[in-house]
């Protein structure tokens, strides 16, 4: 079993900025199922994911930070729209949570 | 598809000539040559007609399928003249461009999002439950909602006019995504999105709802649209949402970091304006205030990182310009920007 990851995600911008949302949803892998918790595991440990691109945000694109912490660290990144996919899996696992909580 | 890399950020084609393959290098460097002699020749005399800048002209729409991947712009499922095939997003989509070039054609005599006949491409079905719509710099995206709070986004038509202007304001006026330029690009493309709508509709200034974005939420959401632009504020108030944060007045300027400086907050002032101008004048928006506005994102005065104020003051010079000094459409666009405090 590895050490506890928590990931939080903020969505901001996108066609209108709706303040109910740009709220941090945060995920704890000690509260996920066994093979979610492995995802994230996996998604967190791969360098890519903070490898995004750095130009100025399209308009209306949404831009999402998020934030991984694990055995005291932590690092954030901000992305905007197309998200790149080991990032964007990561988001997914977080609304996926969202809405099942 | 090499007209669509005109539009395509400088940074962007740069890039590609020094690090795309040669085939894309030699059509990025072409469209480059081509851009910037004819920019130059733009500068040096706005009368040269837009014939000289393209071999096309006139409406060319493409709709590609994403089939909810986020690749794009996905495969073509519909061209210019096509019959409609069984989606309602992609008939959507393609009636929209379709409303957006007739509205800028019909009313301001522009060839497309260029004003040099750029064919239009638009992408649906993009991403998974993806609750957004937006322009990548060359195109249109649509994302199909979640189906919770939001259904497809190709189901407003202001939003696809929103979406296009921004390419419009990117070819023009160049405003920055940022703090007071940025919610001016953001208005902008409300004030068109909005005139597209009313056009298509043939709706005067007064039966206009000015509402954008109505019919995107799903009726589990407590509000009738994403913005309004004739009573800022007060589109929703949703306990998953929250209260719509859009001022209407410059005292009430929000100052903030997030959304880019709050380019879709502050919006709501220049948009209050633009409809205090428009019902001042009454009769079909898109004659007066929007021909005023149209004709002042296209002035040299403004720049990259014009203001509300600087673009207030610019309208009023050019509604004197077109109407008269002094004139009723003069007036009533001063007097509106000073009823939102941005001119005193």
């Amino acid at each position: 079993m590895s050490d506890e990851v928590t990931v939080s995600v903020a969505i901001d911008g996108g066609l209108a900025a709706f303040p109910g949302l740009s709220r941090p949803v945060t995920v704890s892998t000690a509260d996920l199922p066994p093979e979610e918790a492995d995802r994230v595991a996996k998604l967190v440990a791969d360098e890519r994911l903070f490898d995004v691109p750095g130009n100025p945000p399209p308009p209306d694109a949404r831009s999402y930070t998020v934030t991984v912490a694990s055995g005291g660290t932590d690092r954030t990144v901000t992305a905007f729209d197309p998200v790149p996919a080991p990032l964007r899996d990561l988001i997914d696992v977080v609304q996926r949570h969202r809405r099942s909580a | 598809m090499r007209l669509l890399c005109t539009i395509l950020p400088p940074h962007l084609t740069d890039a590609v000539a020094r690090n795309g393959g040669p085939a894309e290098r030699e059509a990025i460097l072409d469209t480059l040559a081509v851009d910037r002699s004819l920019v130059a020749m733009r500068m040096h005399s706005r009368l040269i007609p837009s014939a000289l800048a393209t071999a096309h002209t006139g409406l060319a729409r493409t709709i590609c399928d994403a089939k909810n991947s986020e690749s794009l712009p996905g495969g073509e499922v519909r061209g210019e003249g096509d019959i409609a095939i069984d989606d309602i997003t992609v008939t959507e989509a393609y009636d929209g461009l379709g409303a957006t070039y007739s509205l800028f054609s019909a009313a301001y005599g522009r060839d497309s999002v260029d004003d040099e006949g750029l064919p239009l491409l638009a992408t649906v079905h993009y991403g998974s439950r993806y609750d957004n719509a937006f322009w990548n710099g060359s195109q249109m995206v649509f994302g199909d909602g979640d189906g919770e709070l939001f259904n497809r986004f190709t189901v407003a038509l202001d939003v696809i006019g929103h979406e296009l202007t921004h390419g419009v304001t990117q070819d023009e006026a160049g405003l920055i995504y940022q703090n007071q330029p940025g919610a001016l690009n953001e208005s902008l493309s409300d004030v068109f999105g909005s005139l597209v709508k009313q056009h298509a509709l043939g709706q005067t200034a007064e039966a206009a709802d000015w509402l954008i974005g109505a019919g995107l939420f799903t009726d589990r959401v407590r509000g009738v649209a994403l913005r309004s632009m004739k009573a800022p504020g007060t589109a929703y108030d949703d306990p998953v949402l929250g209260k719509d944060p859009q001022p209407a007045r410059m005292s009430d300027y929000v100052q903030t970091s997030r959304d880019n400086g709050g380019v879709h907050l502050n919006s709501g002032i220049p948009n209050r304006a633009f409809y205090l101008a428009a019902a001042t004048l009454g009769g079909y928006a898109w004659e007066r205030a929007g021909r005023i506005w149209y004709e002042s994102m296209r002035s040299a005065k403004v720049r990259p990182t014009t203001g509300f104020a600087r673009f207030a003051g610019v309208t009023v010079d050019v509604a004197g310009q077109l109407f008269g000094v002094g004139s009723a459409e003069q007036q009533a666009i001063r007097g509106a920007w000073n009823e939102v405090e941005v001119l005193p």
